[in-house]
Order: structure tokens, then C-alpha cells, then sequence
């Protein structure tokens, strides 16, 4: 690791953290929205671009190694297919109500 | 001071460090994945129980979720520049900046005993006989209440343990024992810092925002 690259790192690092107040302070911001479905799904997203900053710039996926790289992106997506699974069964599942009272004699 | 060791089966020290940091990022996606388990408990009751579930985030404590947030973005910019000024072999800073982030995590601790005895007091903890789970006997409040409790406790002691991990560290840069020429120990743990910054970036919205259908 060359001393210039550290530094740039620093600027890097500053720049990654008020891109990050930004986003909280416009959740801040959504969550006075009250009952509003979009200001959750809003919330939700910029929740999701935070999260990728801190994994690019502060725990340095943006430069990390082939192999690191690989296994971040396969946790993501194995948590995408859990996610997606899980959002599947919720919402194509009846009730149990509704099973017991069409299912049982 | 350097550390050239490294077992028979590494060619290099290199080798062992990338190995290492390869294994570091398998305990990080096993980490992810007992919180993504929680996350998937919380999006199926939330869709059974919309209502108790806003009412439940309705009655958190929005401030001081806010304030935990910008407390810990922060605190991840300082362990990360740690990490840096390690790496350029200012060691002084280092141990800074490793000081300061375990300030911010001891802040975010104590705010969250702000918010855990509030709501103690106030009836809001599962198995409550007054207050809050009394005074609204819905459905599915409850199960909110129990959901709070876990995901923010268990995200509690991971911050608790980030800052038993980053203390020892910054002890053993202070000593000397980590140095430019052998950072990856601290960059482990700054990467760890980061994950338990990661998770509550989700577990906000989830908590503390009132919109209906959060999460």
C-alpha cells in the first residue's frame, strides 16, 4: 500500500461520510412524512445506498481482491434469494384461519 | 515492528494475510446471515400485523434513534481513518481515532440504556402487567415488542464486543505490537466495526421510523 494511495484514502473516507450524514439526514427528513407508504419504501432504499457505501469505501470492496469481492457478492446474493423467498411465502400464503376454516371437516 | 512468521503451509506472509482476510469476510457473511434470518421474522410479522407494527414504531424513541445513527456513521469515518494513519505509520493518531470510536460506541450504549429504561418505564418489554402493552391490547404488539428487544439487544452486544475488540487493538498499536508493517489485526477489526454500522443502518428504519409499512 503506497503512502499517496492512504491518503487518497482519507479523502475518500471523508467524502464517503458526509455522503452518509446526507442520506440520514434525508431519512431524518422522510420519517416526519407520517403514514405515507413511499416515505417507507424511500427510507428503505437510501437505508440500501447506505449500506453500500460503507461496504465499498469503508470496508473496501471497491478495491478489494477478486476472491473477497466474490464472497461479498455471494452473501449478498444468497440474502437476496432468502429475502425474495421470504417475501414470496408471505405474500402468496393464505391465513391459518383461512386454511383451517376451508381445509378441516 | 513486523511479523514475517507464518505456518508451513503459506508460501508467505502474504499468502497467510489474504487467507486470513478471506476467512474474515466468511465470518462477516455468517454474521449477515443470523441478522438477514431476524430481518425475514420481522418483514413476515409486520405483514401480518401492519397496525400493532406501526403502533409499535409509533412509540419508539425516534431522537434517540437518530442520534445512535449519526453516532455510529460517524464512528465507522474514525475506525476507518484509523486504519489508515496505521498504515502510514502514524501510530499516535491511530490510537486517536481507535479512541475515539470506542467513545462513539460506549455513546451509542449508553443511549440506548436512555431508551431500554424509558421503556421499561412506560410498560414497553415483553410481558409487561402495566403501561403500553396494557393500555393497547392489540395484536401482534407483543411480538413487535419482543422483535425490538432482540434485534436491537443482539446488535448491542455485537457493538459491545466491536468495542472490547477495537480497545485491544488500539492497546497493542499504542504498545507497538501493530504498526504499518502489520495492520491487518486492526483492519479485521475496523471491518467488524463496520458490519455492526451496516446492520443498524437497516434496523433504523425498521424501528424508529413511523411511516406505515416500514421494512
Amino acid at each position: 500500500v503506497t503512502e499517496a494511495s492512504e491518503k487518497g484514502a482519507f479523502r475518500a473516507y471523508g467524502t464517503t461520510w458526509v455522503a452518509l450524514i446526507a442520506l440520514a439526514a434525508t431519512s431524518l427528513v422522510l420519517s416526519r412524512a407520517g403514514d405515507r407508504q413511499w416515505a417507507a419504501t424511500i427510507a428503505l432504499v437510501i437505508a440500501g445506498l447506505k449500506a453500500l457505501l460503507i461496504a465499498l469505501f469503508f470496508m473496501h470492496l471497491s478495491r478489494g481482491r477478486v476472491s473477497v469481492r466474490l464472497g461479498a457478492f455471494t452473501a449478498v446474493a444468497l440474502l437476496a434469494v432468502l429475502s425474495l423467498l421470504t417475501v414470496a411465502d408471505i405474500l402468496t400464503r393464505s391465513s391459518p384461519v383461512d386454511a383451517s376454516s376451508k381445509g378441516q371437516p | 515492528m513486523s511479523d514475517d512468521r507464518h505456518a508451513t503451509h503459506f508460501a508467505n506472509r502474504r499468502q497467510r494475510e489474504q487467507a486470513a482476510e478471506l476467512g474474515m469476510w466468511t465470518f462477516l457473511a455468517s454474521e449477515a446471515l443470523l441478522f438477514s434470518g431476524l430481518f425475514g421474522l420481522y418483514a413476515s410479522y409486520c405483514t401480518a400485523y401492519g397496525a400493532a407494527f406501526y403502533l409499535g414504531r409509533s412509540n419508539t424513541a425516534h431522537a434517540l434513534g437518530a442520534a445512535n445513527t449519526f453516532v455510529l456513521l460517524t464512528s465507522s469515518f474514525s475506525a476507518a481513518s484509523a486504519l489508515a494513519s496505521l498504515r502510514l505509520g502514524r501510530r499516535r493518531a491511530s490510537v486517536l481515532l481507535l479512541s475515539l470510536t470506542v467513545g462513539f460506541g460506549i455513546a451509542f450504549l449508553v443511549l440506548k440504556g436512555v431508551e431500554y429504561t424509558d421503556h421499561f418505564r412506560n410498560g414497553m418489554y415483553p410481558g409487561a402487567k402495566h403501561g403500553f402493552l396494557v393500555e393497547h391490547p392489540l395484536r401482534g404488539l407483543p411480538i413487535f415488542v419482543t422483535l425490538y428487544y432482540l434485534m436491537t439487544g443482539l446488535h448491542a452486544l455485537h457493538v459491545t464486543a466491536g468495542i472490547v475488540v477495537l480497545s485491544v487493538l488500539g492497546f497493542r498499536v499504542w504498545r507497538g505490537r501493530l504498526s504499518d508493517r502489520l495492520a491487518h489485526p486492526l483492519e479485521f477489526g475496523v471491518l467488524y466495526w463496520h458490519l455492526v454500522d451496516l446492520v443498524w443502518v437497516f434496523l433504523w428504519p425498521m424501528f424508529y421510523f413511523a411511516a406505515r409499512g416500514s421494512a
